[in-house]
């Protein structure tokens, strides 16, 4: 199938209630709290802090949203449909990718519309004075690995739930090592094993903070890692 | 005489159990072939295989001259037991998704809908279908490339009267239509009706291949091959 074909297709069914939801939630959220903290709390946030928010607002709903859109296609075997109908196995790991492209184009079109509206309500655009170098390549980096890692996950699992139980296991095991780090030396044992961990560098993607070749490097390992094994997965299972 | 298929020592394993073992047999166009044996017996295998969605452990086959089942794709229809269409979305939009991905004209679906008498469902969700309007709705997915050849797995599987009868005379006028077919059925009388040819599987094993004249000349009935031979 042409790459063509495929984007057709996505975009035929993205047209979906599950994705509308991912979309106005996102833009509801990085909106109007914002404005919601200012008006109650007469607190006005700099723009670091909301495009900080906003960041780790994406990168929730991305994952979340992309687990719910890649299990669709696990769900009633319809991967087996696909293949019947004319997909090879490197076909359902394009199409895999080209999901966790719209879903990252959606969040940098939806950020990209609600920075003029946050900044016109908090007091003009002099808020993103502050704002790091390539926040917006940030944004986009950071939400595509964290597509690539729930497109991993449910690859893995194959059913939505499992996928977030196991998210929310690694969450807790970090929680844990964090706790453990606050005993030791800052660069030692626990401590190391987080400053390691994929999620922690994908974050730190959102503004190249302390980013050095070596680290970069580290997040290109694990995303090849993630998508390799999705790769492997899909060429090995039976439909 | 074209072969449309043809298999060589087949062979599947999952694990310690054979489901395929060395399999042999051949079809040719214009044949409708009927693939029984009791459960277990390697028949969802032996379409599973040949569709290409399990690899096999060993041996070889064609479909339509081609050892990759991918590259016929085109050619081939498939009839499943319920239909793998997403269930959130119409009856529409999924054989829309379909048209698209085997690159049909879109004009076909609402054409192929009223086909299969389901022209007036078109806009109602898959997971809202009755057992029956899921089956019509493979066949309308099946049909929407104009296949050469179509594998049907149990096609009347649970279906009504009504439902059986549209199966029935769908077969007939694919195979007026020149089509090959093979299909796997438990009713015996049913696949006597429709089937110029018969392969008996047992343990994946073919016991039993042979056209309706083979059948007369050695044995009373379908159902007294498959009683005698298992």
């Amino acid at each position: 199938m042409s790459l063509a074909q495929m984007l057709k297709i996505e975009l035929f069914k993205i047209k979906r209630f599950d994705f509308y939801l991912f979309a106005g939630l996102y833009l509801f959220l990085i909106v109007a709290i914002p404005i919601g903290i200012n008006a109650v709390f007469k607190q006005v946030l700099d723009g670091s802090n909301t495009l900080g928010f906003m960041h780790s607002v994406s990168i929730k709903l991305m994952l979340f949203g992309v687990i719910v859109a890649q299990a669709r296609e696990y769900s009633n075997d319809v991967n087996r449909k696909k293949i019947l109908n004319g997909y090879n196995r490197d076909d359902l790991f394009i199409a895999q990718l080209i999901i966790v492209g719209i879903y990252t184009l959606t969040i940098l079109l939806l950020s990209l519309l609600a920075m003029p509206a946050i900044a016109l309500a908090l007091g003009g655009f002099s808020i993103y004075a502050q704002t790091p170098s390539f926040w917006i390549l940030g944004l986009v980096l950071s939400n595509l690995s964290w597509g690539v890692f729930a497109t991993f996950l449910i690859n893995i699992f194959k059913r939505p739930l499992w996928a977030v139980l196991a998210f929310l296991g690694y969450v807790f095991i970090e929680f844990i090592f964090k706790i453990l780090g606050q005993f030791q030396e800052e660069k030692h044992g626990w401590n190391l094993l987080i400053y390691f961990s994929p999620m922690e560098l994908f974050n730190r993607l959102n503004t190249f903070e302390n980013l050095t070749l070596g680290l970069l490097l580290t997040i290109v390992g694990y995303v090849l890692v993630f998508q390799l094994v999705s790769l492997f997965i899909l060429k090995r299972r039976d439909f | 005489m074209q072969e449309i298929i043809r298999t060589n020592q087949l062979t599947k394993r999952y694990g310690s159990q054979l489901a395929l073992d060395g399999l042999d047999f051949t079809l040719i166009k214009g044949q409708v072939l009927g693939v029984i044996g009791p459960n277990g017996s390697g028949k969802t295998t032996l379409f599973s295989v040949l569709l290409g969605l399990r690899k096999a452990t060993s041996g070889n086959f064609s479909v339509l001259g081609s050892e990759n089942p991918e590259q016929v794709r085109n050619q081939t229809g498939v009839i499943l037991d319920q239909g793998n269409f997403y269930r959130n979305i119409s009856a529409r939009n999924n054989l829309t998704i379909s048209a698209m991905t085997k690159g049909v004209n879109l004009d076909r679906v609402d054409a192929l809908l009223e086909t299969v008498g389901l022209g007036q469902a078109g806009n109602k969700k898959f997971k809202n279908f009755s057992y029956g309007m899921k089956k019509r709705l493979e066949v309308a997915d099946a049909l929407l490339g104009e296949p050469e050849f179509i594998i049907m797995d149990e096609p009347t599987n649970g279906l009504d009267p009504e439902g059986i009868l549209f199966i029935r005379d769908l077969i007939f006028r694919l195979k007026e239509g020149g089509k090959t077919i093979m299909l796997s059925s438990h009713y015996l009388d049913e696949v006597e009706k429709v089937c110029t040819d018969f392969l008996i599987l047992k343990n994946g094993k073919k016991i039993f291949q042979g056209n309706k004249a083979d059948v007369k000349d050695n044995f009373e009935s379908l159902e007294s091959v498959f009683t005698t031979k298992l």
